[in-house]
């Protein structure tokens, strides 16, 4: 089952309730309980007051007068009377009692104080439960009998009267089934209230919950008030906020991104078409026909290095690319990438000269690390002065190797710094496509970099000419065995996120 | 008709150069903004097809200028750009047209067909002067019917000639707009071509290219008996 809000709300609601319902119940049915009792025992005392108060010697023995008109008002009909003088021997005895012997050791148990006390006791055959009043009295001879004969003597008196409790125990049972009855129906009451108010008080969720249905994907903004939206919401509202934030600006790169390729896309396959709509215009001859071949062959191989480099970056994104660790020399790696760039450097009559690098090893992606210098070498020639040098030096820090490639061009415009490693942005910004130049060569450098655990930046203090600085670590046993997550866009490499390849 | 293209990639620019020239039609290339600017100020153009991304100067200030200095040659937006906003800012800027790439050459063709009649003021791709008629389309012309045969160049003269029916068209101008502005070409070249044509269009006619001396020729609407 589905764990409901609505259900736990109310559960947790009833659930206290009840207990404030069963504690006052309780309370109440105690109290009138001790009120019932309190006004049975004054009942009682009155009637044991009353019955010693008639207790008088008679000719040297105790006697109970027993007028019958007083006794009718002080006793009330169900109640038993018993008097026991304290030498023993019964003074007087409801009929009831005496019938058994028994009851009188009952119901003296032990000797009474002298003041009025009251207790429950089970008395008479089927036990039934009595309130019983009990109290010791000296009963002293009249003042004229004493004139008389002085030898009488006061004599001692347990008085003792009883009562079933019966009556007031099904007034307590009738207390409480009343009690059940409207707790129950206090409860039913609750529980329609509070579905009620539960359901109301959980509106809002489905107003946010509508208000979210209402984003539109292709521009996720929720459309919701900070002021129409309960205090307890507004975490969600601002988390999914945030969310829908970071989702916008993923939706506006990834955007910008196939806007730019697709750009970039166009103006080779227009020029493709272009060319093959004006060939077959006419019959030509079997030169201009290669001619044009040749033409289109050259679109197609830098359309191909797009989509090659945009590939590059879709893996990078994805984090699928693998990280294949072995230890290089970094000379041949350097020498590697200078071959890459070697015909494109002499058609434009740049010399590269490498500083001495021989001895340094790395554990790293030799394809990785090459491909990461020949960009950054090819970006060299192209943006230095053609006929001049582009220069590649090293540097060695105890875990780490830096590698600079300097070239002697107009350098790097300042408002251009800051987006240098973001994709599309070209030295240029008009010149398109050219030498298969399309502004992916850094961020592919940058996102392959971090990807090895390094990092390339950009010497702003280096003038004239521009002057990127590769750092890679020598022996990353943090990234030994792992296949990192790199974003190509200024983020810092995820290596947190980093999955471990067996 | 001279075009002016502004393109600075150098396999589509160079196919546009020959699919137009091929197509009759005299052609100034620019690959930069700059360049363009100075071809614009020096030379008379009947249509201008311009690239938005240009080295050194962008095609949208190009025209922006262009306009402001009173610049009224048609031009043609070509671009990659497709949002609409780009097209929006294209065409207030003063662009004519707006092709987006890839486009289909036949319908760049058309379109600056379009253009060139748009700035003659000539409804129809088919003009028709007395019982001469010229299609601009098929880049062919009749005269009673009977289809003439015109070189390139000779046709180009008579769409000049055309679309200014019975308004004078100067020697400096048919000069200039039937040559690209690098070609080698010496003065009399004009009244070559206009001999030529005269020879194919008003033999055995009631001829219809008229010459005004001092000013230049005319394609004259009715039939007209003095040459």
């Amino acid at each position: 089952m589905h764990r409901s809000l609505t259900r736990r709300l109310l559960a947790f609601y009833l659930a206290t309730l009840m207990v404030i319902v069963a504690l006052t119940c309780a309370l109440a049915w105690l109290m009138m309980k001790r009120a019932l009792y309190a006004a049975m025992d004054d009942g009682l005392q009155a009637e044991l007051l009353a019955v010693a108060s008639r207790l008088e010697i008679d000719e040297g023995r105790l006697a109970f007068e027993q007028a019958p008109g007083d006794a009718g008002e002080a006793l009330s009909a169900d109640a038993f009377v018993l008097i026991l003088a304290t030498h023993g021997g019964v003074v007087f005895s409801s009929p009831a009692l005496a019938e058994d012997q028994s009851l009188i050791e009952a119901i003296t148990p032990d000797a009474p104080a002298y003041t009025a006390t009251c207790r429950t006791l089970r008395l008479f055959p089927d036990q039934r439960e009595c309130r019983v009043a009990s109290l010791r009295r000296v009963v002293r001879p009249d003042e004229d009998e004493l004139d008389e004969d002085s030898a009488v003597r006061p004599i001692g008196a347990f008085v003792f009267v009883a009562r079933p409790l019966a009556p007031l125990q099904a007034t307590l049972r009738r207390l409480t089934s009343g009690l059940i009855a409207v707790s129950a129906a206090a409860m039913l009451l609750a529980l329609a209230g509070g579905a009620f108010a539960v359901r109301r008080g959980l509106r809002p969720l489905q107003l946010v919950a509508a208000d979210l249905g209402r984003v539109m994907p292709e521009n996720p903004h929720l459309q919701v008030s900070a002021t129409s939206v309960p205090i307890e919401l507004q975490p969600v509202i601002s988390t999914i906020d945030r969310l829908l934030g970071r989702i916008r600006e993923e939706l506006h790169r990834q955007r910008c991104l196939t806007a730019d390729i697709a750009h970039d896309l166009r103006t080779p396959v227009a020029g493709m078409r272009t060319l093959l709509d004006v060939s077959l215009q006419r019959e030509r001859s079997a030169m201009e026909y290669a001619a044009a071949m040749e033409q289109c062959r050259g679109a197609l191989r830098r359309l191909s290095a797009l989509l090659d480099d945009v590939m590059v970056l879709s893996r990078l994104d994805a984090g699928v690319d693998e990280v294949r660790l072995q230890r290089v020399p970094l000379d041949a790696i350097v020498e590697d990438a200078v071959a890459t760039v070697q015909p494109m450097a002499a058609a434009r009559g740049v010399a590269l000269r490498c500083a001495d690098c021989r001895g340094v090893e790395l554990d790293s992606d030799r394809a990785k690390v090459t491909q990461i210098l020949a960009n950054l070498l090819s970006n060299a020639i192209e943006h230095g002065r053609d006929g001049k040098l582009v220069e590649v030096g090293f540097a060695l820090t105890p875990d780490r190797v830096e590698c600079a490639i300097v070239d002697q061009g107009p350098g790097i415009a300042a408002p251009l710094r800051a987006r240098i490693f973001d994709r599309f942005v070209r030295g240029d910004a008009t010149r398109s496509g050219e030498d298969g130049h399309h502004g992916l060569g850094l961020p592919i450098a940058l996102g392959l970099a971090r990807l090895l655990g390094g990092d390339i930046r950009l010497d702003e203090t280096h003038f004239p000419g521009a002057c990127f600085v590769v750092s890679l670590p020598l022996r990353s046993h943090a990234t030994a065995c792992t296949v990192g997550r790199a974003r190509g866009h200024g983020a810092p490499s995820e290596t947190a996120g980093a999955r471990v390849r067996p | 008709m001279k075009l002016l293209l502004v393109e600075d990639d150098d396999l589509l620019g160079r196919s546009l150069a020959q699919g137009l020239r091929e197509n009759g039609y005299a052609l100034d290339w620019a690959r930069e903004g700059p360049h363009a600017a100075r071809l614009l100020r020096g030379s008379e153009y009947d249509g201008v097809i311009l690239d938005w991304m240009l080295p050194g100067m962008d095609g949208l200030t190009l025209l922006r200028d262009y306009r402001l200095r009173g610049g009224k040659t048609p031009v043609l937006m070509l671009t990659a750009r497709d949002a609409t906003r780009d097209v929006v800012a294209g065409l207030d800027t003063g662009a004519d047209d707006y092709l987006i790439k890839p486009f289909d050459f036949a319908e760049l063709l058309a379109r600056v067909r379009l253009l060139l009649r748009h700035a003659y003021a000539q409804p129809s791709s088919i003009i028709r002067v007395a019982d001469l008629e010229v299609d601009l389309g098929q880049r062919s012309a009749r005269r009673n019917g009977k289809p003439l045969d015109l070189t390139a160049r000779e046709f180009a003269l008579l769409e000049l000639l055309a679309l200014r029916v019975n308004h004078v068209v100067s020697r400096l101008e048919i000069w200039e707009k039937l040559y690209e502005t690098e070609e080698d070409r010496s003065s009399n070249v004009v009244d070559v071509y206009i001999s030529y044509l005269r020879r194919k269009i008003d033999r055995g006619n009631v001829p219809l290219i008229v010459t005004r001396r001092g000013e230049g020729y005319m394609l004259r609407g009715e039939p007209c008996t003095a040459p």
